[in-house]
């Protein structure tokens, strides 16, 4: 049993996390892009994530989580009623992206503290590693 | 016939340390999957089978050491996801204090044996 093993599952955590910030500065980023190169507004990008497993039917070996895609947001754009937008039809309505800043606010706290919390789980590895080297001493 | 290096409470003492280095691994897959849908929390029990192993005699080394699903903690999610951060720190912390715990505990051991060494 490797304690490798485990820093590569902490690390993947990491991984994972870091991506979801990076979409979530995106979104908060195109909160308000009303125009895209596909035509309409911005679409909210969410992270898809699943469990990363060996087909191992020993169960030896966890390699914690594998990014399944980056998927767009299908729920509807909210209508704005604001005539003065260069992008509002003729009856004075904008299509707003779907992005709720409040949600991604609370996104960004809870990747930031998953972050933290494998940070931790990866330094207790390297620590008990770093004391069975000391048996014998 | 007990070898020096043949000792039971070594061989205890190493099934708790592979013990605390596969829960280790396993608490931090249950983190890394803190925001993962429908992830089951998995635990590593091995007490009771230690326990077993040491009252009927049989050889502790026998006792294996394997990763099982939780399915019993409520989810307390929308997205079935039932990991508690709060549960899996503490374990951690505790896991890593009886992981040097049983280090110390072997070092001493080795430490007493080289004393008798030298004399």
């Amino acid at each position: 049993m490797s304690f490798l093993n485990s820093i590569n599952v902490s690390s993947s955590g990491l991984t994972a996390e870091r991506i979801r910030m990076d979409l979530i500065s995106q979104n908060i980023t195109n909160a308000n892009t009303t125009r895209t190169e596909e035509g309409g507004p911005y679409k909210r990008k969410t992270l898809v994530v699943s469990e990363n497993k060996f087909s191992d039917i020993l169960n030896s070996k966890l390699s914690g989580v594998k990014v399944d895609k980056i998927a767009e947001d299908n729920t509807g754009f909210t209508k704005v009623h604001d005539p003065s937008n260069p992008d509002a039809d003729e009856d004075g309505y904008v299509m707003m992206p779907n992005v709720n800043i409040v949600e991604e606010m609370v996104n960004m706290i809870t990747a930031s503290r998953a972050y933290e919390a494998n940070i931790t789980a990866m330094n207790t590895t390297k620590s008990m590693a770093l004391k069975a080297i000391n048996i014998g001493k | 016939m007990m070898g020096v290096f043949d000792n039971n409470n070594l061989k205890i003492a190493q099934k708790g340390l592979d013990a605390a280095v596969k829960r280790q691994s396993v608490i931090s897959n249950n983190i890394a999957n803190i925001n993962t849908p429908g992830y089951k929390r998995k635990e590593v029990k091995f007490e009771d089978a230690l326990l077993n192993a040491m009252n009927s005699g049989n050889d502790v080394s026998s006792v294996s050491i394997n990763a099982t699903e939780d399915n019993t903690t409520l989810a307390e999610r929308i997205d079935g996801n039932n990991v508690n951060m709060d549960r899996e720190m503490s374990d951690m912390a505790q896991n890593a204090i009886r992981y040097e715990a049983v280090i110390r505990q072997v070092s001493r051991h080795f430490e007493g044996l080289k004393n008798v060494i030298r004399g």
